[in-house]
């Protein structure tokens, strides 16, 4: 599972995935939209070191070009995300999910 | 030196998640970029540590500040009383099974590809032309969406 070409890839391995498991955990455990973008933001982070540590360093190249890709998405989803919080805030005066489980129109 | 930096990642990313004041959780979430993109650069991915940190220790942490200054004080959410102890003990079984099966489970072989020998410039453009018609969609998609939460913003000021 680990990269044999990278010196102690297991160490990059298991990074990846609790950062994973720590972006779950702000998703499942927190109520403010803000976490929730945050845990958003350390999962993305999570995948793009498993795209860079798992080609390293013959697939490198193509790797950096995926992870450009995923951190542009980021960028947009990120902006869209707090705009939408931002938005939410100024109609309901709270960002709590739990505040916005019923829908309008 | 890797270590180190990876144990800093998962950590401040630990903080940005447990810490109560939403500013210093940003700011914990920054500095796990920053060391992330320094992990990057060791990885001999210098374009993706560029970015790493300036679009998103940068960019995306000036966003998250720019929101929390706009909401303020006035949007303390009321989280659910679960302990940092709840936490510790998850992630140490979490941790011991993810050990568990990097140990076990076969390595991953490596193949050459072919956009290996050309430059970040070639392979994005020769070799990854449909990503980045993707992502030219995807900015656009981002500034309409914002244009429009912004315009509904404004509606609802008049």
């Amino acid at each position: 599972m680990a990269n044999n070409l990278l010196p102690y890839g297991w160490m990059y391995v298991y990074t990846v995935f609790a950062m994973l498991f720590i972006g779950f955990y702000c998703i499942f455990a927190r109520r403010s939209m803000i976490r929730l973008l945050i845990g958003l933001e350390i999962i993305s982070k999570g995948i793009c070191l498993l795209i860079i540590s798992g080609s390293y360093p013959q697939n490198i190249t193509t790797a950096q070009a995926l992870v450009i890709t995923v951190i542009v998405i980021e960028v947009c989803v990120m902006a869209v995300g707090l705009g939408l919080v931002i938005n939410a805030f100024r109609h309901s005066a709270s960002i709590d999910v739990r505040d916005f489980s019923n829908l309008k129109g | 030196m890797d270590v180190i930096l990876l144990a800093g990642v998962i950590i401040f990313a630990a903080f940005a998640v447990l810490l109560k004041d939403m500013l210093k959780a940003v700011i914990s979430l920054m500095i796990s970029s920053i060391m992330l993109g320094i992990v990057f650069f060791k990885l001999h991915a210098p374009y993706a540590g560029v970015f790493e940190i300036s679009v998103v220790a940068g960019l995306i942490m000036v966003l998250f500040i720019m929101t929390i200054s706009l909401i303020g004080s006035d949007a303390d959410v009321k989280e659910p009383a679960v302990p940092v102890a709840v936490f510790i003990v998850l992630f140490l079984i979490f941790s011991v099974v993810i050990m568990l099966r990097i140990f076990c489970l076969p390595q991953v072989s490596h193949q050459l590809m072919s956009g290996e020998q050309m430059r970040i410039g070639e392979v994005l453009w020769i070799c990854r032309t449909f990503d980045m018609v993707g992502q030219i969609s995807v900015i656009f998609a981002g500034v309409f969406v914002l244009l429009a939460v912004v315009s509904a913003r404004r509606r609802n000021g008049k």
